[in-house]
């Protein structure tokens, strides 16, 4: 943070509007402000203090201490002080301000107002503005590095910090300036977490508790369980058994199986042989049967006499019926010749012809009543003929013995299988139907005892399924309170996490101050030989609670110092302090020099412009005079004058 | 790299514990802007996520 800029208007000494230019410019860090006793540095100090800070429950900041007393008296309503600084680039414009209406008694001050704009003129919120200044510039970081001669002796009693404990607010002052605050703050907001996370976990721990009921009745439902599983085991066990037993016993009825396919074979044989016995009576039929032709053979002879007998008849019964034939031709001619009385030849007959004709006839006639009978019957002759040879023709013999051969067959074959029918018999004597019943009522006994036992198992089941329904509801119960319990771990871990960042920032603050310690001690060490006249002053030893000790050649502590060399060494301190500041800001101090003879006053204003970025120095005539002006002129940016007019009405220039 | 937060890993590296959500913490409180009960919940909503990320307690000594 840089102050560009300040603004003072009917502000303690200043009446109207008065501004000052604090901007470093060139590479110039120093601003040197001129003012003997009562001008006005002070109120400058105050302006700039009050603007950015408010009253901050000090006295002197009231209204009626700082609005300008010719302004009141000349009816001026307004007491400002402006500050426009920048940090980081970003500009902005502090304005803080008493108004006033009224003149003596009914004279009336409004309160403190504050505005603040950013580098383009816009108004921001009030509430932002201490929150910049916290990040930026704080307060008690403000008091360290806006001083004046008197507080300055107060940095010098750090020479003896470490035994002083009324020095802890400063102290605390340089902590805040190295940044130990920033450690602090995420210490204790790690501490209130830590604290918070106890609670919560104190509250997990408590819903776990009620799982210990649930638990417990898990508990005996499991070991219900585990009984009812055994006793299921057991039954199972003891099922199977049987169920072995039923199955060895049907395997055993199986392999009576063989009996019954005796009997069934016996059966078929016994179907065989009557169907066997049906044909041989079929057999002794048909023998039978080609039995009678055999009376043939006997009757051959005669037979084959008749026989040719009948042909013989035959034979002439063709021949008269043939000579039949002829005459009853000639019979019809003759006939017709006599009933026409014309010849075939179509020629008429006389009557003689018709006598010798009518003779013919006649004789004709005769011939055919002449003609034996069997003429007439050639047909039966020779049908009788064919019966008989047909009857010689057969082979009687050979049928016969066909027959023969297969009633003989029929006979064998029904022997065989009467024979067969016996065996079989015998085997089912001699086979085990007591053996049989015997497995048969024990298959039943088991076959019963197994039907019981799946009963039971079936009732076991449906209890055990019951049992696990209930453990999976339990078993609900007890996730979610193995949830809690879980929960609790979490929280713990969380609570040991918590207390681990607590404890890691606790520690982290001793690395701080330690690494702060080293760099500060460096640069005041650095700061204080610049400044010190006494070669055989080597530099500085910082402690513990940054009091600061002289030492000489050999690292050796100088127990006592002078007053001056207190004051070299407290500004030797601010000087580390604000090289190795985590916040930068300008030193403004107000007649540090009171104390510092010449020879020192001209060290110190030498190592000015390495004391930090911005240095405002308020300097009285008898501080600095023109020598010492001159010899710094390179590093003052600015050179300002305080005019006293008269009482109230101090003004700067240039 | 700012004193606080080499202090901070220094003293992590001693204690031999994680860093990431220290620096969180430390970024968070320097540079939030954050009431003090926004700032406790988001150091919770830190501590949990860096708790719950190395998994359920067991504690040491069962």
């Amino acid at each position: 943070m840089k102050i560009l800029r300040v603004e003072v208007e009917n502000f303690v000494c200043y009446y109207g509007l008065q501004t000052i230019d604090l901007e470093p410019k060139g590479g110039k860090p120093v601003v040197i402000i001129h003012g003997d006793n009562g001008f006005g540095k002070t109120s400058l100090f105050r302006a700039i203090s009050w603007c950015l800070f408010g009253k901050q429950g000090r006295r002197g900041f009231d209204a009626l201490s700082l609005f300008n007393w010719g302004a009141r008296e000349d009816g001026k309503t307004l007491c400002s002080a402006k500050v426009v600084f920048e940090d980081g680039g970003h500009r902005y414009t502090a304005s803080r301000w008493y108004s006033r209406t009224g003149i003596g008694p009914a004279e009336k001050f409004d309160s403190e107002r504050f505005s603040w704009l950013d580098g383009t003129g816009k108004a921001l919120p009030e509430e932002g503005f201490p929150a910049l200044m916290g990040r930026i510039f704080p307060y008690e970081v403000s008091q360290l590095f806006l001083f004046d001669g008197e507080e300055l002796q107060t940095y010098e009693s750090l020479v003896d910090a470490d035994k002083d404990a009324q020095n802890a607010a400063l102290r605390s002052r340089l902590e805040m300036v190295i940044g130990v605050p920033a450690l602090q703050a995420a210490r204790s907001a790690a501490q209130t977490a830590l604290e918070r996370l106890e609670e919560v976990r104190d509250a997990a721990v408590s819903a776990a508790a009620e799982d210990g009921v649930t638990r417990a009745e898990l508990a005996k439902l499991k070991s219900d369980i585990q009984r009812s599983e055994d006793d299921l085991t057991e039954a199972r066990k003891t099922r199977d058994a049987e169920k072995i037993e039923v199955e060895r016993i049907q395997r055993l009825l199986l392999g009576m199986d063989a009996v019954a396919r005796l009997v069934r074979e016996q059966l078929s044989k016994q179907h065989q042989l009557a169907a066997l016995t049906a044909e041989l009576a079929t057999g002794y039929q048909q023998r039978c049967d080609a039995s009678g032709p055999l009376y043939i053979e006997i009757l051959r002879g005669p037979l084959e006499e008749t026989v040719n007998g009948l042909r013989q008849n035959e034979r002439e019964a063709r021949q008269g019926q043939t000579e039949a034939l002829k005459l009853l031709g000639r019979q019809e001619l003759l006939s017709e010749v006599l009933v026409d009385g014309t010849c075939v030849c179509s020629t008429r007959i006389d009557a003689g012809k018709k006598v010798f004709v009518q003779t013919r006839l006649d004789s004709t006639i005769d011939a055919a009543k002449r003609l034996p009978p069997s003429a007439r019957q050639p047909m039966a002759w020779g049908w009788i003929a064919d019966q008989i040879d047909e009857v010689l023709g057969q082979d009687c013999r050979r049928a016969y013995s066909a027959a023969e051969a297969a009633v003989s067959g029929l006979i064998v074959e029904r022997a065989t299988l009467e024979g067969e029918i016996q065996a079989i018999d015998s085997v089912l004597q001699s086979s085990g139907k007591e053996e049989i019943r015997t497995l048969s009522e024990s298959l039943t006994t088991h076959s019963a005892s197994l039907a019981r036992l799946d009963g039971d198992i079936r009732a076991m089941e449906s209890d055990l399924s019951q049992l696990r329904t209930k453990q999976k509801a339990l078993e609900a119960n007890a996730l979610r309170g193995s949830s809690r319990a879980d929960a609790v771990k979490n929280e713990q871990q969380r609570v040991v996490v918590a207390a681990e960042a607590a404890n890691a920032f606790e520690a982290a603050i001793d690395e701080l101050r330690q690494i702060k310690r080293n760099e500060v001690q460096k640069a005041a060490s650095d700061a204080f030989v610049a400044m010190r006249w006494k070669k055989d002053f080597t530099g500085l030893r910082i402690q513990k609670g940054y009091g600061l000790v002289i030492q000489t050649v050999g690292d050796k502590d100088i127990p006592a110092r002078s007053a001056g060399e207190g004051q070299i060494v407290a500004l030797a301190l601010l000087t580390g302090l604000n090289r190795c500041a985590n916040i930068r800001a300008p030193i403004i101090m107000d007649t540090p020099f009171s104390r510092l003879d010449r020879a020192h006053r001209r060290n110190v204003l030498q190592y000015l412009a390495h004391m930090g970025d911005q240095i405002v120095l308020l300097a009285t005539s008898g501080e600095i005079d023109d020598t010492d002006i001159s010899a710094i002129r390179s590093d003052i940016a600015n050179e300002w004058q305080i005019e006293f007019i008269s009482h109230g009405r101090s003004r700067i220039r240039s | 790299m700012p004193s606080e937060e080499q202090a901070v890993r220094l003293a992590a590296e001693k204690r031999k514990i994680p860093v990431g959500y220290l620096l969180q913490i430390l970024h968070l409180t320097k540079t939030g802007n954050l009431s003090q009960a926004k700032l406790t919940d988001h150091v919770m909503t830190i501590i949990r996520q860096e708790a719950d990320g190395r998994g359920i307690y067991e504690d040491p000594k069962s």
